[in-house]
């Protein structure tokens, strides 16, 4: 299982909310089975449904 | 000669195999009550005496590594004299393998050898750089300000001369942070944890060097060997907290806790052929005057590591 915190270290180069939306959908056609949405992240572009938006895309990004 | 520290290591319960999840208060009650019972009244409990730098004996290198399960640190000294600075950066490198340390880190300040000499310097890549001036250093853990996937475990800091007046050092093992921001605030936790809790902007050298922002937590668990550690500096500029309310009450109330002396926190200047071998606590340096005229300076080696101290982790 992987938790979304280590995901944001271990990508820098994410800077923005659209640009972790894109990787939690990459990162789920990879093949990871579960992800935790242990934290918020704080980008400038976070919005107030982020959970819901990260985890769709998570599942989307399973399904494709 | 090769150290098995296999024997030490300690195999948690289930339900205490996370005591830093801050959901799990009775692995951590059990966690911070063991910590706190070991831990060690003074840093002279933590002294170990070293015949051969370069091939410590298993009974040294045990007791170097029981203080540093206990409290992250240990003191070593060593009378054995070397014929010239070379020889001893040698013997350092054997002595930091004894305890598994093999990873140098790659500093621009190293030699060849990944050895770096802490001593006032006016070098073009040194200079403005509160390391290698005679200046008071802040709390901090090393390479805080390194990319938090490249971190830096541990450290030697090793004493051929100190200095005429000062160049004392504080030390605090992570792990007491810790327990002092928990149990003020489990909140703190959970905003130093946060991935983009801490930021050290992009930094652009005078010789056109540029050390990439590095965004990142304070505490961490160390994936290979769900160990605590911590990244952290007391500097007020240049750095970027995230913008949290929350995180803003941890910072302080740490600063205000180092500040203003925390029990556990340990005093030592370092005499000639002593050493500081640690699993990258918390440290400060105050200000220290160098000899007037042609004499020697004060001259610390540092050696930076990849990885833990060997058998260090409960």
């Amino acid at each position: 299982m992987a938790n979304l915190s280590d995901l944001i270290i271990q990508h820098p180069e994410v800077t923005n909310f659209d640009e972790l939306e894109k990787l939690v959908i990459k990162v789920a056609q990879e093949g990871e089975i579960f992800l935790q949405f242990d934290v918020k992240p704080d980008y400038r572009d976070t919005p107030r449904d982020w959970y819901t938006r990260l985890e769709s895309s998570f599942y989307w990004g399973q399904e494709k | 000669m090769n150290i098995s520290f296999e024997n030490q290591s300690v195999e948690p319960s289930p339900v205490l195999a996370d005591p830093f999840n801050i959901h799990n208060e009775t692995g951590y009650q059990s966690w911070r009550a063991a910590k706190l019972a070991g831990f060690p009244a003074t840093l002279d409990e933590c002294i170990t005496r070293i015949k051969d730098l370069a091939d410590p004996s298993e009974s040294e290198a045990q007791g170097i590594a029981a203080c540093c399960r206990r409290a992250n640190m240990a003191l070593y000294h060593c009378e054995a004299g070397f014929n010239d600075e070379r020889a001893l950066r040698g013997a350092l490198i054997a002595f930091a393998s004894a305890f598994g340390l093999s990873t140098p880190e790659r500093h621009r300040s190293a030699g060849d050898d990944g050895v770096v000499a802490l001593q006032v310097s006016d070098a073009p890549a040194q200079r403005g750089f509160i390391p290698y001036t005679d200046r008071p250093l802040n709390w901090h853990t090393d390479g805080y300000y390194n990319d938090p996937r490249q971190p830096i475990r541990s450290f030697i800091l090793h004493c051929v001369r100190p200095a005429r007046s000062g160049g004392e050092n504080m030390l605090l093992d992570p792990g007491i942070a810790y327990i002092r921001l928990r149990d003020e605030n489990p909140a703190f936790i959970a905003a130093l944890t946060h991935p983009q809790a801490m930021t050290v902007p992009e930094h652009v050298e005078e010789q056109g060097g540029v050390r990439q922002a590095s965004t990142g937590p304070v505490f961490s668990i160390d994936p290979a060997s769900g160990a605590l550690q911590m990244r952290y500096t007391a500097r007020a500029r240049n750095i970027v907290w995230r913008d949290d309310r929350t995180t803003r009450a941890a910072v302080d109330f740490l600063n205000r806790a180092l500040a203003a002396g925390d029990p556990l926190i340990f005093r030592h200047r370092l005499e000639p052929g002593q050493g500081l071998i640690c699993n990258n606590v918390l440290h400060n340096r105050t200000r220290f005057a160098d000899p007037e005229g042609d004499e020697a300076g004060r001259l610390i080696l540092r050696l930076r590591y990849r990885e833990r101290i060997a058998g260090t982790t409960h």
